[in-house]
């Protein structure tokens, strides 16, 4: 247990360092593949402490002091090793999951030290809905609340296997599993997904995207080389609405008209700096964008099989299934 | 005067920043919060599995019989990472876990809470970290 806890000190220690000195490399000492494109083979991880939006807390506050950093992530990972909070006596308890012990929310923030992912708009918050998309996303929820469990089609994505924020497109960090390995040749870049066991397969070689109306889980992705910057523009993408491709902190939809455009771009042999641009017209009333930083990590990027044991869902319904008995009330259609 | 200007920032983020609980599912839809149990059981055997990993239990009754109950827990790749294995958790045991039972009334629980009864555990509080970084 000692040793544990020194050696994550050590690695803690050794981040924050990362984070403090850490600048941007000359892209003349980004390794390069033997046909001369810059290298991003490897496996990566985009755990990170930084969050997604910017809390109301820091409004105002766009980046971190690098003293300012280091004491928000002292204070996370002190935070996050806590015994569970007991209930009050009458209060509710939190049913919570499972054993902190299987998380792993990264030990850093991004190298920017910027206090939240979406970097545009300003404000660091993903932009409002428009009020066509508020109202059906409204109509969404009321219906998921009336029919929370009547079967699998009723539950997240994510509880179906099916999606993650990990994947998206745009690929953000969930809290474990976070880890990526990308494989390129001249033609193909591929991105093997931890969380859910994805492969991104991205063709480099100027084909047209799948006709309107073809939509895919992960899209229809295409990637062409801008200077050092491996660029991927994604459509063709289902209509999602349980908001499992913003991750599993961020419950917002999005439809089919939704784009994706990726820039990878290996800013120094440790790190891919990733950003990514949405656009969905018919749902947020600008584009946003986020940045983020991959870091290099040990790997292999491991096999999560997440339909090989799946009792999560199954106890789900039979869950809502005794409730509808206990109470002797069943929403769910006829 | 910037460290106490740094002190105050955290102070505020953290009273927003409650411990989230982000997992593969929501647990809150598949344990019951009116059904808190306590446990102490002999470990029968670990299905090593994903999405979640699961324990299996034997925990002794009052009147001496024997209760089988399933542990819930998280992501097997994640204690892989950190040099567990599924071989870590022999079966015989002791294990003591503080969660909630399966609403459908089985006897199913989250590993909330699971530590060994020796103190010298892996499976108390958290590294929090992100261990596959080099």
């Amino acid at each position: 247990m000692t040793r544990r806890w020194i050696e994550i000190g050590l690695a803690a220690t050794a981040l924050l360092l990362g984070v403090v000195v850490g600048g941007r490399a000359q892209s003349s000492s980004v390794p390069r593949t033997p046909w001369g494109a810059p290298d991003l083979q490897g496996t990566w991880t985009n755990a990170t402490l930084t969050p997604l939006q910017r809390p109301a807390a820091l409004a105002g506050k766009e980046v971190f002091t690098p003293d300012e950093a280091a004491a928000y992530v002292k204070a996370r990972v002190e935070q996050a090793s806590a015994p569970p909070a007991r209930p009050a006596p009458g209060a509710t308890p939190n049913v919570g999951s499972y054993n902190d012990v299987f998380m792993e929310r990264g030990v850093g923030v991004v190298k920017s030290l910027r206090t939240s992912l979406v970097i545009e708009p300003k404000d660091g918050r993903v932009p409002p809905m428009t009020p066509a998309a508020q109202e059906k996303w409204a109509a969404i929820r009321a219906d998921r609340a009336l029919h929370p469990a009547d079967g699998p089609e009723n539950r997240s994505m994510l509880e179906r296997c099916l999606l993650f924020g990990a994947a998206g497109p745009p690929m953000l960090p969930e809290p474990y599993n976070a880890n990526y390995q990308i494989v390129q040749t001249r033609d193909y870049v591929v991105i093997l997904v931890e969380m859910v066991h994805d492969a991104r397969i991205i063709p480099l070689d100027g084909r047209p995207h799948l006709p309107a109306g073809t939509t895919r889980w992960l899209g229809d992705s295409r990637g062409h080389w801008e200077g050092d910057t491996l660029v991927v523009e994604t459509t063709n993408l289902r209509f999602d609405n349980h908001g499992s491709r913003f991750g599993v902190g961020y419950d917002t939809m999005s439809d089919e008209n939704l784009k994706v455009v990726e820039r990878f771009t290996r800013t120094d042999a440790m790190t891919i700096t990733y950003r990514a641009t949405i656009e969905d017209p018919t749902v947020f009333v600008s584009p946003w964008t986020l940045e983020m930083s991959m870091a290099q990590a040990k790997g292999p990027v491991l096999e999560y099989a997440c339909h090989e044991g799946n009792y999560g869902l199954p106890n789900i319904l039979s869950g809502a299934r005794a409730e509808e008995k206990a109470t002797g009330t069943s929403a769910r259609r006829p | 005067m910037r460290i106490v200007a740094t002190a105050i920032l955290l102070g505020v983020m953290l009273t927003l920043s409650v411990r989230p609980v982000a997992a593969h599912h929501a647990f809150a839809a598949e344990f019951d919060a009116k059904r808190p149990v306590k446990l102490e059981g002999t470990v029968t055997r670990v299905q090593w599995i994903n999405p979640h990993a699961w324990i299996h239990i034997d925990v002794k009754q009052a009147n001496g019989s024997v209760v089988a109950w399933m542990i819930e827990c998280g992501t097997p790749n994640v204690l892989i990472r950190r040099g567990i294995n599924k071989d870590s958790l022999k079966p015989g045991t002791r294990i003591l876990v503080d969660g909630f039972q399966a609403k459908d009334g089985s006897n199913k629980a989250n590993g909330r809470d699971v530590t060994l009864p020796d103190g010298k555990n892996f499976f108390l509080g958290s590294s929090g970290t992100g261990a596959p970084a080099r």
